[in-house]
């Protein structure tokens, strides 16, 4: 059974690019485009790894991520940020709300598969 | 010495030891830390150190005895905003001080936001047009509709990058002092009429109803034909933008007191009034998401404020949210010859 990747992510030309690269490579799409959307599905499908932007309106990716992780089932949760905002700052904020790995817009497409496949395959590892 | 300046300035919280202090900012947020090297726990350069790094986004000005000014020079540069040598100050010195730290501090931050929000703009598209291409490229569309797809989506986001880029490089023109007004006379009825013929097409589409009134009497202004052109163009495009189908935009003009004022009304969604201040801000966009969803670089509005307070005028929006906005401006009109 494919992987399922829940993408929170509101420029639907960014989020239409990231799930077709994603479908490419065999991954079952979800989509939410906003946080407390994102949060809902989440909880509801229980995706294996969740691609978080950050610029979301309303709730923002830093504090979806928070959350996520502060409920028991999404805990432990694989979570890549996928974002343009680019600081050190931003980096550093991302991980102290929990992501896995935080990646900078823009990338190489090949660059952003590798680090799913990786977060992917480490979960399926631990369990 | 603050206390006798007036309580009323100022909330202050008074701490007289480091371990103290640092506790209390782990606690609280502060707008602002005086702090004296020379504390009974902490002295010198060390102790601003430690409540810098505790407390990174906070401004301090540093006190300090007379004689011991190097350590307070060193704290400036590594950070402080500013130092004060304890027996040197009055309470006049030590409040200006202050104020003075908090509005540096203030636009700093500011500038920080607006090249955050700048690096982030210029990004997202980038990562669409290169990843579109790069999946292409990478025979990663094999069927030739989507490939055009594709391809129209990376050339629609390339030119919201150009749109960004050049609003970009006029607000930094601007900025820079170097808002090039080519004076010469200018008819704001001639204008008008040629941003209306401009925007028709894109009213037709919508629906949106576009009507000039404007006199032919106009007296006309000293000032840059094509600036103008560009902020009435902007008030005229949001305008449109923002009116449903079916609605209408007018654009009026006349002379009121011993100005030219140019009106922009249209039947459109409205603005919410705690929006209505932070309307003429860099990248402000009223529903608070990223500048996508209006479609629009969310500058225009900045870039006509500064037009039109460049040729010594004023502008300003009103609104009733659900029926509608006008936005308003004025121009001093030119010196009979």
């Amino acid at each position: 059974m494919a992987e399922r990747i829940l993408i929170i992510e509101d420029d639907p030309i960014a989020l239409e690019l990231i799930e077709y690269t994603l479908q490419q490579e065999g991954y079952e799409t979800l989509t939410a485009p906003n946080g407390v959307e994102g949060l809902v599905k989440a909880r509801e499908e229980k995706p294996d790894l969740i691609v978080l932007d950050v610029m979301l309106p309303g709730l923002d990716g830093f504090e979806v991520c928070h959350r996520l992780r502060a409920e028991p089932e999404s805990a432990a949760l694989p979570i890549l940020m996928l974002s343009a905002k680019a600081r050190e700052v931003d980096i550093d904020t991302g991980r102290r709300m929990g992501a896995d790995i935080y990646l900078t817009k823009p990338l190489d497409l090949s660059a952003l598969v590798v680090q799913v496949d990786t977060l992917i395959n480490e979960r399926h590892g631990d369990g | 010495m603050l206390d006798e300046a007036g309580p009323s300035l100022f909330e202050l919280v008074h701490l007289q030891r480091l371990s103290e202090g640092l506790k209390r900012l782990g606690e609280e947020a502060f707008d602002l830390l005086l702090l004296d090297l020379g504390l009974p726990d902490s002295q010198g350069l060390d102790t601003f150190f430690t409540v810098h790094s505790q407390a990174p986004g906070v401004p301090i000005v540093v006190l300090t005895g007379l004689g011991d000014e190097l350590a307070a020079i060193k704290a400036a540069r590594e950070g402080a905003q500013d130092y004060l040598v304890k027996e040197q100050v009055n309470s006049n010195l030590l409040v200006r001080s202050i104020r003075y730290a908090l509005e540096r501090h203030r636009l700093v931050k500011e500038k920080d936001n607006f090249l955050s929000t700048v690096s982030h703009e210029l990004r997202s598209p980038l990562f669409s047009i290169r990843g579109f291409l790069e999946l292409i490229l990478n025979d990663k569309v094999p069927d030739a509709e989507k490939q055009r797809h594709f391809l129209a989506l990376a050339y629609e986001e390339g030119k919201h990058l150009n749109s960004l880029v050049d609003d970009l490089l006029d607000i930094s023109r601007m900025e820079a002092g170097q808002l090039q007004i080519e004076m010469e006379t200018v008819s704001m009825h001639d204008v008008i009429h040629r941003v209306a013929d401009c925007l028709q097409n894109i009213a037709t589409e919508k629906s949106v109803d576009l009507q000039v009134i404007v006199p032919a009497s106009l007296p006309t202004v000293q000032g840059d034909t094509g600036r103008l052109e560009q902020a009435v163009t902007n008030l005229v495009h949001n305008a449109i933008k923002f009116t449903p189908q079916g609605g209408e935009v007018a654009i009026r003009a006349c002379v009121e007191d011993e100005s030219l004022m140019v009106r922009v009304v249209d039947t459109g969604i409205g603005i919410p009034a705690d929006a209505l201040p932070n309307l003429f801000q860099r990248f402000y966009q009223v529903n608070g998401s990223a500048t996508r969803e209006a479609g629009g670089t969310g500058l225009g509005l900045y870039i006509a404020k500064k037009i039109i307070e460049g040729h010594g005028g004023r502008i300003w929006a009103e609104s009733t949210l659900g029926r509608g906005s006008t936005f308003s401006f004025t121009i001093p009109i030119s010196p009979r010859p």
